[in-house]
Protein backbone atom coordinates (compact mmCIF):
# COMPACT_ATOMS: atom_id res chain seq x y z
CA UNK A 1 0.00 0.00 0.00
CA UNK A 2 2.93 2.33 0.72
CA UNK A 3 3.92 2.70 -2.93
CA UNK A 4 0.33 3.73 -3.66
CA UNK A 5 0.84 6.79 -1.50
CA UNK A 6 3.18 8.21 -4.16
CA UNK A 7 0.06 8.94 -6.17
CA UNK A 8 -1.75 12.16 -5.35
CA UNK A 9 -5.15 10.71 -6.20
CA UNK A 10 -4.61 7.87 -3.76
CA UNK A 11 -3.48 10.18 -0.95
CA UNK A 12 -6.61 12.26 -1.53
CA UNK A 13 -8.70 9.10 -1.44
CA UNK A 14 -7.14 8.06 1.88
CA UNK A 15 -7.79 11.48 3.40
CA UNK A 16 -11.38 11.41 2.09
CA UNK A 17 -11.91 7.94 3.54
CA UNK A 18 -10.66 9.03 6.97
CA UNK A 19 -12.73 12.24 6.99
CA UNK A 20 -15.87 10.42 5.84
CA UNK A 21 -15.35 7.77 8.51
CA UNK A 22 -15.06 10.40 11.25
CA UNK A 23 -18.18 12.26 10.08
CA UNK A 24 -20.23 9.13 9.54
CA UNK A 25 -19.02 7.65 12.83
CA UNK A 26 -20.40 10.63 14.72
CA UNK A 27 -23.55 11.33 12.68
CA UNK A 28 -24.33 7.63 12.21
CA UNK A 29 -24.33 7.08 15.97
CA UNK A 30 -26.85 9.90 16.35
CA UNK A 31 -28.98 8.45 13.53
CA UNK A 32 -28.92 4.88 14.81
CA UNK A 33 -29.51 5.83 18.46
CA UNK A 34 -32.39 8.14 17.61
CA UNK A 35 -33.80 5.58 15.16
CA UNK A 36 -33.93 7.97 12.22
CA UNK A 37 -32.24 5.67 9.68
CA UNK A 38 -35.29 5.87 7.41
CA UNK A 39 -35.25 9.68 7.56
CA UNK A 40 -31.59 9.57 6.54
CA UNK A 41 -32.45 7.31 3.62
CA UNK A 42 -35.06 9.87 2.56
CA UNK A 43 -32.59 12.75 2.73
CA UNK A 44 -29.98 10.77 0.80
CA UNK A 45 -32.22 9.92 -2.11
CA UNK A 46 -33.85 13.33 -2.27
CA UNK A 47 -30.38 14.79 -2.81
CA UNK A 48 -30.28 13.03 -6.21
CA UNK A 49 -32.79 15.62 -7.43
CA UNK A 50 -30.17 18.29 -6.74
CA UNK A 51 -27.53 16.35 -8.63
CA UNK A 52 -29.82 16.19 -11.67
CA UNK A 53 -30.57 19.92 -11.41
CA UNK A 54 -26.83 20.63 -11.25
CA UNK A 55 -26.29 18.66 -14.46
CA UNK A 56 -29.13 20.40 -16.23
CA UNK A 57 -28.25 23.97 -15.23
CA UNK A 58 -24.52 23.34 -15.45
CA UNK A 59 -23.38 23.94 -11.88
CA UNK A 60 -21.59 21.56 -9.51
CA UNK A 61 -24.02 18.68 -8.89
CA UNK A 62 -22.78 18.37 -5.30
CA UNK A 63 -23.95 21.92 -4.64
CA UNK A 64 -27.40 20.92 -5.87
CA UNK A 65 -27.24 17.85 -3.65
CA UNK A 66 -26.38 20.02 -0.64
CA UNK A 67 -29.36 22.31 -1.21
CA UNK A 68 -31.77 19.43 -1.84
CA UNK A 69 -30.67 17.36 1.14
CA UNK A 70 -30.77 20.32 3.55
CA UNK A 71 -34.27 21.19 2.32
CA UNK A 72 -35.39 17.58 2.61
CA UNK A 73 -33.93 17.36 6.13
CA UNK A 74 -35.70 20.47 7.36
CA UNK A 75 -39.00 19.60 5.66
CA UNK A 76 -38.97 16.17 7.30
CA UNK A 77 -38.07 17.69 10.68
CA UNK A 78 -40.89 20.21 10.31
CA UNK A 79 -43.41 17.53 9.36
CA UNK A 80 -42.39 15.20 12.18
CA UNK A 81 -43.86 17.71 14.64
CA UNK A 82 -47.22 17.71 12.90
CA UNK A 83 -49.52 15.00 14.06
CA UNK A 84 -51.78 15.23 11.00
CA UNK A 85 -49.05 13.99 8.61
CA UNK A 86 -47.95 10.39 8.37
CA UNK A 87 -44.24 10.99 8.64
CA UNK A 88 -43.02 7.75 7.04
CA UNK A 89 -45.28 8.20 4.01
CA UNK A 90 -44.11 11.79 3.64
CA UNK A 91 -40.47 10.64 3.68
CA UNK A 92 -41.24 8.01 1.03
CA UNK A 93 -42.78 10.70 -1.19
CA UNK A 94 -39.73 12.97 -0.89
CA UNK A 95 -37.43 9.96 -1.40
CA UNK A 96 -38.97 8.91 -4.72
CA UNK A 97 -39.66 12.48 -5.86
CA UNK A 98 -35.96 13.34 -5.50
CA UNK A 99 -34.91 10.29 -7.49
CA UNK A 100 -37.55 11.00 -10.15
CA UNK A 101 -36.64 14.62 -10.81
CA UNK A 102 -32.95 13.70 -10.72
CA UNK A 103 -33.44 11.23 -13.54
CA UNK A 104 -35.71 13.61 -15.48
CA UNK A 105 -33.13 16.43 -15.36
CA UNK A 106 -30.30 14.11 -16.37
CA UNK A 107 -32.41 12.76 -19.22
CA UNK A 108 -33.25 16.20 -20.64
CA UNK A 109 -29.67 17.42 -20.28
CA UNK A 110 -28.15 17.37 -23.78
CA UNK A 111 -25.35 14.88 -24.31
CA UNK A 112 -24.14 12.02 -22.17
CA UNK A 113 -24.01 12.29 -18.34
CA UNK A 114 -20.47 11.09 -17.77
CA UNK A 115 -20.28 10.82 -13.99
CA UNK A 116 -23.77 9.58 -13.20
CA UNK A 117 -22.53 6.26 -11.86
CA UNK A 118 -19.97 8.02 -9.69
CA UNK A 119 -22.76 9.86 -7.83
CA UNK A 120 -24.80 6.70 -7.41
CA UNK A 121 -21.95 4.42 -6.33
CA UNK A 122 -19.16 6.83 -5.37
CA UNK A 123 -15.78 7.55 -6.87
CA UNK A 124 -13.35 8.14 -4.06
CA UNK A 125 -10.36 7.94 -6.44
CA UNK A 126 -11.48 11.15 -8.19
CA UNK A 127 -11.67 13.26 -5.02
CA UNK A 128 -10.19 16.72 -5.69
CA UNK A 129 -8.40 19.15 -3.38
CA UNK A 130 -11.56 21.25 -3.27
CA UNK A 131 -13.54 18.16 -2.20
CA UNK A 132 -11.02 17.56 0.57
CA UNK A 133 -11.34 21.13 1.82
CA UNK A 134 -15.15 20.82 1.85
CA UNK A 135 -14.97 17.49 3.66
CA UNK A 136 -12.53 18.91 6.20
CA UNK A 137 -14.83 21.86 6.88
CA UNK A 138 -17.86 19.64 7.45
CA UNK A 139 -15.90 17.14 9.57
CA UNK A 140 -14.45 19.88 11.75
CA UNK A 141 -17.82 21.62 12.20
CA UNK A 142 -19.55 18.40 13.18
CA UNK A 143 -16.74 17.34 15.54
CA UNK A 144 -16.69 20.76 17.17
CA UNK A 145 -20.48 20.89 17.58
CA UNK A 146 -20.62 17.40 19.07
CA UNK A 147 -17.62 18.15 21.29
CA UNK A 148 -19.18 21.29 22.70
CA UNK A 149 -22.78 20.15 23.06
CA UNK A 150 -22.14 16.45 23.65
CA UNK A 151 -24.41 15.97 26.64
CA UNK A 152 -27.20 18.14 25.26
CA UNK A 153 -27.14 16.18 21.98
CA UNK A 154 -27.13 12.87 23.84
CA UNK A 155 -30.10 13.86 26.00
CA UNK A 156 -32.05 15.43 23.12
CA UNK A 157 -31.72 12.22 21.14
CA UNK A 158 -32.67 10.14 24.17
CA UNK A 159 -35.69 11.91 25.65
CA UNK A 160 -36.76 15.06 23.86
CA UNK A 161 -39.92 15.57 25.85
CA UNK A 162 -38.10 15.57 29.17
CA UNK A 163 -35.72 18.28 27.95
CA UNK A 164 -38.72 20.34 26.89
CA UNK A 165 -39.96 20.29 30.48
CA UNK A 166 -36.55 21.79 31.31
CA UNK A 167 -36.98 24.61 28.83
CA UNK A 168 -34.07 23.41 26.66
CA UNK A 169 -34.35 24.65 23.04
CA UNK A 170 -34.83 21.12 21.71
CA UNK A 171 -36.32 22.19 18.37
CA UNK A 172 -33.31 24.39 17.64
CA UNK A 173 -30.95 21.47 18.28
CA UNK A 174 -33.07 19.13 16.17
CA UNK A 175 -32.92 21.47 13.15
CA UNK A 176 -29.15 21.94 13.48
CA UNK A 177 -28.51 18.22 13.95
CA UNK A 178 -30.68 17.14 11.02
CA UNK A 179 -28.83 19.77 8.98
CA UNK A 180 -25.55 18.10 9.92
CA UNK A 181 -27.03 14.74 8.94
CA UNK A 182 -27.75 16.24 5.49
CA UNK A 183 -24.20 17.62 5.19
CA UNK A 184 -22.67 14.31 6.27
CA UNK A 185 -24.72 12.58 3.59
CA UNK A 186 -23.59 14.98 0.84
CA UNK A 187 -19.99 14.57 1.98
CA UNK A 188 -20.29 10.80 1.64
CA UNK A 189 -21.65 10.90 -1.91
CA UNK A 190 -18.10 11.10 -3.33
CA UNK A 191 -16.89 8.30 -1.08
CA UNK A 192 -19.51 5.59 -1.50
CA UNK A 193 -22.33 7.10 -3.56
CA UNK A 194 -26.00 7.78 -2.86
CA UNK A 195 -27.07 4.16 -2.93
CA UNK A 196 -24.47 2.98 -0.41
CA UNK A 197 -24.36 5.91 2.06
CA UNK A 198 -26.85 4.41 4.46
CA UNK A 199 -24.46 1.53 5.15
CA UNK A 200 -21.63 3.91 6.11
CA UNK A 201 -24.00 5.44 8.67
CA UNK A 202 -25.20 2.17 10.17
CA UNK A 203 -22.74 -0.75 9.75
CA UNK A 204 -19.87 0.69 11.86
CA UNK A 205 -22.40 1.58 14.58
CA UNK A 206 -23.96 -1.88 14.56
CA UNK A 207 -20.48 -3.37 14.80
CA UNK A 208 -19.50 -1.06 17.67
CA UNK A 209 -22.79 -1.79 19.41
CA UNK A 210 -21.79 -5.47 19.64
CA UNK A 211 -19.22 -4.50 22.25
CA UNK A 212 -20.21 -1.13 23.72
CA UNK A 213 -23.58 0.28 24.78
CA UNK A 214 -22.61 3.87 25.42
CA UNK A 215 -23.25 6.73 22.97
CA UNK A 216 -19.75 8.22 23.25
CA UNK A 217 -17.96 4.89 22.92
CA UNK A 218 -20.09 3.87 19.95
CA UNK A 219 -18.94 7.08 18.23
CA UNK A 220 -15.27 6.29 18.96
CA UNK A 221 -15.45 2.63 17.90
CA UNK A 222 -17.51 3.48 14.80
CA UNK A 223 -14.87 5.94 13.64
CA UNK A 224 -12.11 3.33 14.08
CA UNK A 225 -14.14 0.60 12.38
CA UNK A 226 -15.10 3.01 9.59
CA UNK A 227 -11.47 3.93 8.94
CA UNK A 228 -10.37 0.27 9.00
CA UNK A 229 -13.15 -0.76 6.61
CA UNK A 230 -12.77 2.12 4.17
CA UNK A 231 -8.97 1.88 3.92
CA UNK A 232 -9.10 -1.90 3.41
CA UNK A 233 -11.84 -1.48 0.84
CA UNK A 234 -9.93 1.27 -0.92
CA UNK A 235 -6.73 -0.77 -1.17
CA UNK A 236 -8.58 -3.86 -2.34
CA UNK A 237 -10.45 -1.86 -4.97
CA UNK A 238 -7.13 -0.66 -6.40
CA UNK A 239 -5.48 -4.06 -6.59
CA UNK A 240 -8.54 -6.04 -7.66
CA UNK A 241 -9.77 -3.27 -9.94
CA UNK A 242 -13.29 -3.26 -8.46
CA UNK A 243 -15.53 -0.23 -7.63
CA UNK A 244 -14.23 1.48 -4.49
CA UNK A 245 -17.57 2.32 -2.85
CA UNK A 246 -18.88 -1.23 -3.11
CA UNK A 247 -15.53 -2.58 -1.95
CA UNK A 248 -15.61 -0.37 1.20
CA UNK A 249 -19.11 -1.53 2.09
CA UNK A 250 -18.07 -5.15 1.47
CA UNK A 251 -15.20 -4.79 3.95
CA UNK A 252 -17.42 -3.09 6.54
CA UNK A 253 -19.85 -5.99 6.36
CA UNK A 254 -17.01 -8.53 6.58
CA UNK A 255 -15.67 -6.78 9.71
CA UNK A 256 -19.17 -6.85 11.20
CA UNK A 257 -19.66 -10.54 10.40
CA UNK A 258 -16.24 -11.58 11.76
CA UNK A 259 -16.66 -9.63 15.01
CA UNK A 260 -20.23 -10.87 15.39
CA UNK A 261 -18.94 -14.43 15.05
CA UNK A 262 -16.09 -13.82 17.52
CA UNK A 263 -18.59 -12.41 20.01
CA UNK A 264 -20.84 -15.43 19.50
CA UNK A 265 -17.90 -17.77 20.16
CA UNK A 266 -16.74 -15.86 23.25
CA UNK A 267 -20.22 -15.82 24.77
CA UNK A 268 -20.45 -19.54 24.08
CA UNK A 269 -17.05 -20.16 25.69
CA UNK A 270 -18.07 -18.28 28.81
CA UNK A 271 -21.24 -20.37 29.01
CA UNK A 272 -19.20 -23.57 28.67
CA UNK A 273 -16.80 -22.37 31.38
CA UNK A 274 -19.68 -21.76 33.75
CA UNK A 275 -21.33 -25.09 33.08
CA UNK A 276 -18.01 -26.91 33.63
CA UNK A 277 -17.79 -25.68 37.19
CA UNK B 1 -46.75 22.84 57.57
CA UNK B 2 -46.52 25.48 54.92
CA UNK B 3 -49.55 26.15 52.82
CA UNK B 4 -47.84 28.03 50.02
CA UNK B 5 -49.59 27.81 46.70
CA UNK B 6 -47.17 26.75 43.94
CA UNK B 7 -49.45 26.31 40.91
CA UNK B 8 -52.92 27.52 40.08
CA UNK B 9 -54.99 26.50 37.05
CA UNK B 10 -57.96 28.72 36.23
CA UNK B 11 -60.61 27.67 33.68
CA UNK B 12 -58.02 25.74 31.69
CA UNK B 13 -59.03 23.86 28.55
CA UNK B 14 -56.38 21.90 26.68
CA UNK B 15 -55.89 19.07 24.17
CA UNK B 16 -54.30 18.25 20.86
CA UNK B 17 -54.96 19.48 17.31
CA UNK B 18 -57.85 21.64 18.40
CA UNK B 19 -59.61 18.76 20.10
CA UNK B 20 -60.47 19.57 23.69
CA UNK B 21 -59.47 16.77 26.05
CA UNK B 22 -59.71 18.52 29.39
CA UNK B 23 -62.15 21.33 29.90
CA UNK B 24 -62.60 24.16 32.34
CA UNK B 25 -60.12 22.86 34.90
CA UNK B 26 -59.66 24.72 38.15
CA UNK B 27 -56.97 23.39 40.42
CA UNK B 28 -54.71 24.75 43.13
CA UNK B 29 -51.55 22.92 44.07
CA UNK B 30 -49.80 23.64 47.36
CA UNK B 31 -46.24 22.96 48.46
CA UNK B 32 -47.06 19.98 50.65
CA UNK B 33 -49.75 18.36 48.50
CA UNK B 34 -49.80 14.69 47.60
CA UNK B 35 -52.43 14.37 44.89
CA UNK B 36 -53.59 11.12 43.32
CA UNK B 37 -54.96 11.66 39.82
CA UNK B 38 -57.43 8.99 38.77
CA UNK B 39 -59.79 8.53 35.85
CA UNK B 40 -60.57 6.11 33.03
CA UNK B 41 -58.26 5.61 30.03
CA UNK B 42 -58.37 8.53 27.64
CA UNK B 43 -59.99 10.80 30.22
CA UNK B 44 -57.19 13.35 30.02
CA UNK B 45 -54.90 12.43 32.93
CA UNK B 46 -51.72 12.75 30.86
CA UNK B 47 -53.06 15.85 29.09
CA UNK B 48 -53.58 17.47 32.49
CA UNK B 49 -50.01 16.89 33.63
CA UNK B 50 -48.54 17.84 30.25
CA UNK B 51 -50.39 21.12 30.57
CA UNK B 52 -48.95 21.65 34.05
CA UNK B 53 -45.50 20.78 32.65
CA UNK B 54 -45.98 23.37 29.86
CA UNK B 55 -45.50 20.67 27.22
CA UNK B 56 -48.82 21.75 25.71
CA UNK B 57 -50.26 25.23 25.66
CA UNK B 58 -53.84 25.53 26.91
CA UNK B 59 -56.55 26.68 24.46
CA UNK B 60 -58.23 28.69 27.17
CA UNK B 61 -57.65 29.75 30.73
CA UNK B 62 -54.40 30.41 32.51
CA UNK B 63 -51.85 28.70 34.67
CA UNK B 64 -49.77 30.63 37.16
CA UNK B 65 -46.64 29.34 38.82
CA UNK B 66 -45.51 30.60 42.20
CA UNK B 67 -42.31 28.70 42.81
CA UNK B 68 -39.80 30.06 45.28
CA UNK B 69 -37.19 32.01 43.38
CA UNK B 70 -33.73 30.42 43.32
CA UNK B 71 -34.84 27.37 45.26
CA UNK B 72 -34.51 25.03 42.34
CA UNK B 73 -33.30 25.44 38.75
CA UNK B 74 -35.97 23.00 37.66
CA UNK B 75 -39.00 23.44 39.90
CA UNK B 76 -40.93 20.51 38.42
CA UNK B 77 -39.50 16.99 38.37
CA UNK B 78 -41.19 14.63 35.91
CA UNK B 79 -41.27 10.87 35.65
CA UNK B 80 -42.86 9.97 32.30
CA UNK B 81 -44.63 6.72 31.50
CA UNK B 82 -41.87 4.17 30.96
CA UNK B 83 -43.29 3.05 27.63
CA UNK B 84 -42.36 6.45 26.18
CA UNK B 85 -38.68 5.66 26.83
CA UNK B 86 -36.55 3.90 24.21
CA UNK B 87 -34.95 1.31 26.48
CA UNK B 88 -32.44 0.25 23.81
CA UNK B 89 -30.92 3.69 23.58
CA UNK B 90 -27.16 3.47 24.31
CA UNK B 91 -27.06 5.42 27.56
CA UNK B 92 -25.94 4.44 31.05
CA UNK B 93 -27.94 4.74 34.26
CA UNK B 94 -25.58 7.42 35.62
CA UNK B 95 -25.97 9.52 32.46
CA UNK B 96 -29.76 9.32 32.67
CA UNK B 97 -29.71 10.48 36.29
CA UNK B 98 -27.34 13.35 35.45
CA UNK B 99 -29.64 14.52 32.67
CA UNK B 100 -31.96 15.73 35.42
CA UNK B 101 -29.41 18.50 36.07
CA UNK B 102 -29.33 19.81 32.50
CA UNK B 103 -30.67 23.32 32.05
CA UNK B 104 -30.44 26.21 29.62
CA UNK B 105 -27.27 27.60 31.13
CA UNK B 106 -25.44 24.29 31.04
CA UNK B 107 -25.84 23.32 27.40
CA UNK B 108 -22.10 23.48 26.72
CA UNK B 109 -20.38 22.90 30.03
CA UNK B 110 -19.64 19.42 31.26
CA UNK B 111 -21.12 18.33 34.56
CA UNK B 112 -18.96 19.33 37.51
CA UNK B 113 -17.54 16.76 39.92
CA UNK B 114 -19.92 18.15 42.54
CA UNK B 115 -22.89 17.39 40.28
CA UNK B 116 -21.52 13.92 39.58
CA UNK B 117 -21.16 13.29 43.32
CA UNK B 118 -24.75 14.38 43.82
CA UNK B 119 -25.87 11.88 41.21
CA UNK B 120 -23.82 9.09 42.79
CA UNK B 121 -25.21 9.88 46.23
CA UNK B 122 -28.77 9.71 44.94
CA UNK B 123 -27.98 6.48 43.10
CA UNK B 124 -26.74 4.96 46.39
CA UNK B 125 -29.80 6.18 48.29
CA UNK B 126 -32.03 4.62 45.67
CA UNK B 127 -30.10 1.36 45.98
CA UNK B 128 -29.10 1.13 42.34
CA UNK B 129 -25.33 1.66 42.63
CA UNK B 130 -24.65 -1.85 41.30
CA UNK B 131 -26.27 -0.97 38.00
CA UNK B 132 -25.03 2.63 37.77
CA UNK B 133 -22.69 1.96 34.82
CA UNK B 134 -25.05 -0.38 33.00
CA UNK B 135 -26.95 0.58 29.87
CA UNK B 136 -30.64 1.12 30.63
CA UNK B 137 -31.56 -1.73 28.28
CA UNK B 138 -30.40 -4.24 30.90
CA UNK B 139 -32.68 -3.05 33.71
CA UNK B 140 -35.86 -4.52 35.14
CA UNK B 141 -39.07 -2.52 35.27
CA UNK B 142 -38.56 -1.58 38.91
CA UNK B 143 -34.93 -0.55 38.38
CA UNK B 144 -36.00 1.55 35.42
CA UNK B 145 -38.54 3.43 37.56
CA UNK B 146 -35.89 4.09 40.22
CA UNK B 147 -33.50 5.50 37.62
CA UNK B 148 -36.13 7.85 36.23
CA UNK B 149 -37.23 8.81 39.74
CA UNK B 150 -33.59 9.79 40.43
CA UNK B 151 -33.58 11.91 37.29
CA UNK B 152 -36.82 13.58 38.36
CA UNK B 153 -35.69 14.51 41.87
CA UNK B 154 -31.96 15.24 41.43
CA UNK B 155 -32.68 18.94 40.81
CA UNK B 156 -34.56 19.19 44.14
CA UNK B 157 -37.86 20.20 42.53
CA UNK B 158 -40.76 21.76 44.40
CA UNK B 159 -43.22 19.55 42.57
CA UNK B 160 -42.76 15.94 41.47
CA UNK B 161 -45.10 14.54 38.82
CA UNK B 162 -45.24 10.80 38.20
CA UNK B 163 -47.20 9.39 35.27
CA UNK B 164 -48.31 5.84 36.04
CA UNK B 165 -45.19 4.80 37.96
CA UNK B 166 -46.80 1.48 38.84
CA UNK B 167 -46.75 -0.04 35.37
CA UNK B 168 -44.29 -2.87 34.60
CA UNK B 169 -43.30 -3.21 38.26
CA UNK B 170 -43.93 -5.87 40.88
CA UNK B 171 -45.93 -5.35 44.07
CA UNK B 172 -42.80 -5.25 46.20
CA UNK B 173 -41.40 -2.33 44.28
CA UNK B 174 -44.74 -0.58 44.28
CA UNK B 175 -44.93 -0.51 48.05
CA UNK B 176 -41.28 0.58 48.26
CA UNK B 177 -42.01 3.35 45.77
CA UNK B 178 -44.82 4.76 47.86
CA UNK B 179 -42.62 4.68 50.96
CA UNK B 180 -40.03 6.69 49.02
CA UNK B 181 -42.71 9.11 47.85
CA UNK B 182 -44.02 9.54 51.38
CA UNK B 183 -40.53 10.64 52.44
CA UNK B 184 -40.11 12.91 49.44
CA UNK B 185 -43.45 14.53 50.21
CA UNK B 186 -41.84 16.17 53.25
CA UNK B 187 -39.72 18.18 50.82
CA UNK B 188 -41.91 18.57 47.75
CA UNK B 189 -45.45 18.40 46.45
CA UNK B 190 -46.29 15.22 44.55
CA UNK B 191 -48.81 14.39 41.84
CA UNK B 192 -49.22 10.72 40.99
CA UNK B 193 -51.24 9.66 37.98
CA UNK B 194 -52.55 6.18 38.40
CA UNK B 195 -55.01 3.75 36.94
CA UNK B 196 -54.66 1.68 40.08
CA UNK B 197 -55.64 3.87 42.99
CA UNK B 198 -55.71 0.96 45.44
CA UNK B 199 -52.15 1.17 46.67
CA UNK B 200 -52.01 4.90 46.41
CA UNK B 201 -55.01 5.93 48.41
CA UNK B 202 -53.47 5.28 51.79
CA UNK B 203 -50.59 7.63 50.90
CA UNK B 204 -52.20 10.39 48.89
CA UNK B 205 -53.77 13.26 50.76
CA UNK B 206 -56.22 14.31 48.06
CA UNK B 207 -57.71 12.83 44.90
CA UNK B 208 -58.37 14.50 41.57
CA UNK B 209 -60.80 12.61 39.39
CA UNK B 210 -60.26 13.38 35.71
CA UNK B 211 -62.92 12.72 33.12
CA UNK B 212 -62.76 15.66 30.72
CA UNK B 213 -63.56 17.81 33.74
CA UNK B 214 -61.48 17.63 36.89
CA UNK B 215 -63.19 17.04 40.20
CA UNK B 216 -60.90 17.75 43.08
CA UNK B 217 -61.64 15.83 46.22
CA UNK B 218 -59.83 17.25 49.21
CA UNK B 219 -59.54 13.98 51.08
CA UNK B 220 -58.06 10.59 50.38
CA UNK B 221 -61.34 8.89 51.11
CA UNK B 222 -63.82 8.92 48.31
CA UNK B 223 -67.20 7.26 48.16
CA UNK B 224 -69.09 5.68 45.28
CA UNK B 225 -71.77 8.38 45.52
CA UNK B 226 -69.15 11.08 45.10
CA UNK B 227 -67.61 9.30 42.11
CA UNK B 228 -71.04 8.91 40.55
CA UNK B 229 -71.80 12.58 41.05
CA UNK B 230 -68.50 13.38 39.26
CA UNK B 231 -69.54 11.18 36.31
CA UNK B 232 -66.39 9.20 36.90
CA UNK B 233 -66.90 5.69 35.50
CA UNK B 234 -64.84 4.07 38.20
CA UNK B 235 -66.18 1.48 40.55
CA UNK B 236 -65.33 1.51 44.17
CA UNK B 237 -64.84 -1.58 46.28
CA UNK B 238 -65.10 -0.86 49.96
CA UNK B 239 -63.98 -2.84 52.92
CA UNK B 240 -65.48 -1.87 56.25
CA UNK B 241 -65.59 1.84 56.86
CA UNK B 242 -62.58 2.90 54.84
CA UNK B 243 -62.94 2.76 51.10
CA UNK B 244 -59.49 1.76 49.91
CA UNK B 245 -59.73 0.14 46.55
CA UNK B 246 -61.02 1.61 43.34
CA UNK B 247 -61.41 -0.46 40.22
CA UNK B 248 -62.33 0.72 36.78
CA UNK B 249 -65.70 -0.57 35.70
CA UNK B 250 -65.70 -3.24 33.05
Amino acid sequence: MLELLQYDFFVNAVIAAVLTSITCGIIGTYIVSKRIVFISGGITHTSFGGIGLGYYLGFNPLLGATVFSLLAAWIIEFMSKRTDVREDSAIAILWSFGMAIGIIFIFITPGYAPNLMSYLFGSILTVSHLDIIMMLTVTLSISLFFGLFYKTILYTAFDEQYLKTRNIPVEFFNYILIGFVALAIVLSIKTVGIILIISLLTIPQSTANLFVKDFGRIILYSVIIGIAGSLSGLTASYYLNIPSGASIIFFLVVIFAVLRFIKYLSVKTIRVDISDK
Amino acid sequence: MDKNKIIELRNVSAGYNGEVIIEDVNLEIFGNDFIGVIGPNGAGKTTLIKTILRLITPFKGEISYHFEANKSEAPIGYLPQVNTIDSRFPISVRDVVLSGLLNRKKLIKRFTSKEKQKADKLIRQMNIEKIASKPIGELSGGQMQRVFLCRAIISDPELLILDEPNTYVDNKFESELYEILKNLNQRMAIIVVSHDIGTISTYVKTIACVNRKVHYHKSNIISQEQLDSYNCPIQLITHGHIPHTVLESH
